[in-house]
């Protein structure tokens, strides 16, 4: 255990890295973000002092050194816009997105296991049918369209719901809904998929032999074990999620990180852009550790070695 | 001839009317078939579109008529010249969305087969290597898989300024890594199988023993997972669009048009909506017919 834990930990390190350095490079190669702050007719030396300013006109290798000297001090860089600590500019921004991934994601988990164990227990019957329907729809319906649908209808025509903003509980249900929708879809699918290959288990039959109930059968025989390869299928949706949260805050113009980076992509903030990807790929990476480990914990048939690729 | 049809209709064709009529019954019971034929369809006239293009336009996408500003689509008092009703600029929304299913269609098609011969590739590569080389190309699919891929689209393409190429490419790169894993598994267990070890025995070359033995062989699951694909792919590109920094005006694409509609809301629905429909029916017509394709010729994966 102690092998498989530090094997991965050591996989998760080198994406970091891998990650970093190549957000570090692309954006450092595709543009000078110098030129779009300033005027366009500001004098070349005057564009130069800002350069200077802000170490842009050392080799980028020095940049990368330097860079990641500072990352171990805890600092990030600074906006090139307003000077400010890139990382207090995105954790101002944070709890929004939190708030509204945390709900998209119980949303996601609630309906993709119910509709999931539903379908698998009634297979074939028209429950099934319809959850496989919600989830092909779920999963091609685009989450920008079902915003501008839920805005239409619930926004525009009956007037329920506010359309944009972050100010009341009800402003947080349309955008956690659209955002909870495909991944519950997917969820669905790999749930049913899951409790079919259980349900077929012997202990399931001996479980039925020794008189438990079948709420209980479901609850305390089949769930867990659907749960092992269901928790894989998790780390890749927290990934989802947050792109999904790119696109979703900027439909309902909710305040959070991902509408962050969408203006600070368009402004060239690299510190803010750099520090946003490493946030993100930091949580990312931690959670599909977490779920790597977790897996070796729930299911003791995997081993380092054994995984298979 | 006449004798003999009469009597082959006779004798059998009792006996095999029920079984017949059941299996056909059996057919339609599984609307799936339905589905596919639909999908099927749905997609060969999206496809059709896209290749007549400009001779389907009644007008031209990017001419505007002020006079003729926010016009419904007809059923919604809307008239025949304008069939699916104008945009803020007066632009004939069907000659539109003709012209946006071209180019989204282009960027998936493209897309598609950039991130297939990428992935493929690797694919090969990995497992004909193994050790090292392979260790990090699967670890470059973990990254790949484990990180919000529209985060990194987005920056790169924010950065190179909406450059049409860069995107497709862009598009491309994000299917490459389930053709990788895909191709790897499949090599590595025909490396193992009698064949490959016969061809190469004779003496020919990694390019022949992979490209005209092995590539052959796993083809028709690459084909069923491009289909499997196809979704991501669309939803990708109308994603970027739709944000803004996918394709730019004059062109124009599916996402893209969706996303300038967006500030019509209130006016004029229709804007966003109509290719909004097309964007969904058209993915969810791929994943359909992909499912379908992967349960007939692929049961191993399932």
């Amino acid at each position: 255990m102690l092998a498989f834990i530090a094997t991965k930990l050591l996989r998760s390190a080198i994406t970091m890295l891998v990650v970093v350095t190549a957000v570090f490079v692309v954006l450092r190669l595709t543009g000078d973000p110098i030129i779009s702050l300033l005027p366009l007719d500001t004098p070349a030396d005057i564009l130069d002092q800002y350069r200077e300013r802000w170490g842009l006109n050392e080799p980028i290798w020095l940049q990368y050194v330097r860079y990641w000297v500072a990352i171990f001090n805890g600092d990030l860089g600074r906006s090139i816009f307003s000077g400010q600590d890139a990382v207090k500019i995105v954790f101002e921004r944070l709890p929004h997105t939190l708030l509204l991934g945390g709900t998209a994601f119980v949303i996601s988990l609630v309906a993709g296991i119910s509709f999931g164990t539903l379908a698998a227990l009634n297979r074939g019957s028209l429950i099934d049918r319809g959850v496989m329907a919600f989830a092909v729809t779920a999963y091609s319906l685009p989450n920008y369209f079902l915003g501008i649908l839920l805005i239409l209808l619930f926004a525009l025509e009956l007037r329920w719901m506010p359309a944009a903003g972050a100010e009341t509980w009800k402003h947080l249900v349309m955008p956690a809904f659209t955002l909870g929708m495909s991944s519950a879809g997917v969820i669905a699918r790999f749930v049913r998929s899951a409790m079919l290959e259980v349900i077929r288990q012997p202990y399931m039959r001996t479980a039925a032999a020794k008189g438990a109930s079948v709420s209980r059968r479901i609850a305390w025989h089949a769930l867990p074990n659907a749960a092992i390869p269901t928790v894989t299928v998790l780390g890749f949706q927290l990934g989802f999620l947050i792109g999904g949260s790119v696109v979703v805050e900027s439909v309902f113009a909710w305040p959070g990180a991902g509408r962050l980076l969408v203006t600070s992509v368009g402004l060239r903030d690299f510190a803010v852009v750099q520090t946003m990807v490493f946030l993100v790929s930091a949580t990312v990476i931690f959670a599909n550790f977490m779920v790597d480990v977790a897996y070796g914990w729930l299911d003791p048939r995997v081993t380092v070695t054994g995984k298979q690729g | 001839m006449a004798a003999f049809d009469l009597a082959d209709t006779e004798t059998p064709s009792r006996p095999q009317q029920p079984p017949r009529r059941r299996s056909w019954i059996k057919r339609a019971g599984l609307d799936g078939q339905w589905l596919v034929m639909a999908a099927l369809a749905f997609l060969g006239l999206i496809l059709l579109v896209a290749v007549l293009g400009p001779l389907l336009q009644p007008h031209s996408h990017t001419r505007q008529d002020l006079l003729d500003q926010f016009l419904p689509p007809l059923g919604f008092g809307g008239n025949w010249s304008y069939p699916l009703g104008t945009d803020d600029l007066g632009r004939d929304i069907l000659s539109r969305i003709i012209y946006a299913i071209r180019i989204s269609v282009l960027i998936a098609v493209a897309g598609t087969a950039i991130g297939a011969v990428l992935g493929t590739f690797l694919g090969f590569v990995a497992a004909r290597a193994r050790g090292l080389v392979e260790e990090a190309i699967m670890m470059l699919v973990d990254i790949h898989l484990a990180l919000p891929f529209v985060i990194f689209a987005l920056a790169v393409l924010a950065f190179f300024g909406g450059n049409f190429i860069v995107l497709i490419i862009v598009v491309g790169i994000e299917g490459w890594q389930s053709y990788a894993r895909l191709t790897r598994g499949m090599v590595l267990s025909a490396q193992q199988s009698g064949y490959v070890t016969a061809v190469r025995s004779l003496g020919f070359s990694d390019w022949h023993v992979y490209g005209r033995h092995v590539l052959p062989n796993i083809l028709s699951a690459l084909l069923v997972q491009l289909t499997i694909n196809l979704p991501s792919i669309i939803l990708l590109e109308t994603s970027l669009s739709f944000l803004g920094i996918g394709v730019q005006p004059p062109m124009t694409s599916l996402g893209q048009m969706l996303g300038a509609g967006r500030d019509h809301l209130i006016m004029a629905w229709w804007i966003s909506v109509i290719p909004g429909t097309i964007i969904f029916l058209f993915s969810l017509s791929a994943c359909i017919v992909g499912d379908w394709l992967r349960d007939r010729f692929d049961p191993v994966l399932k």
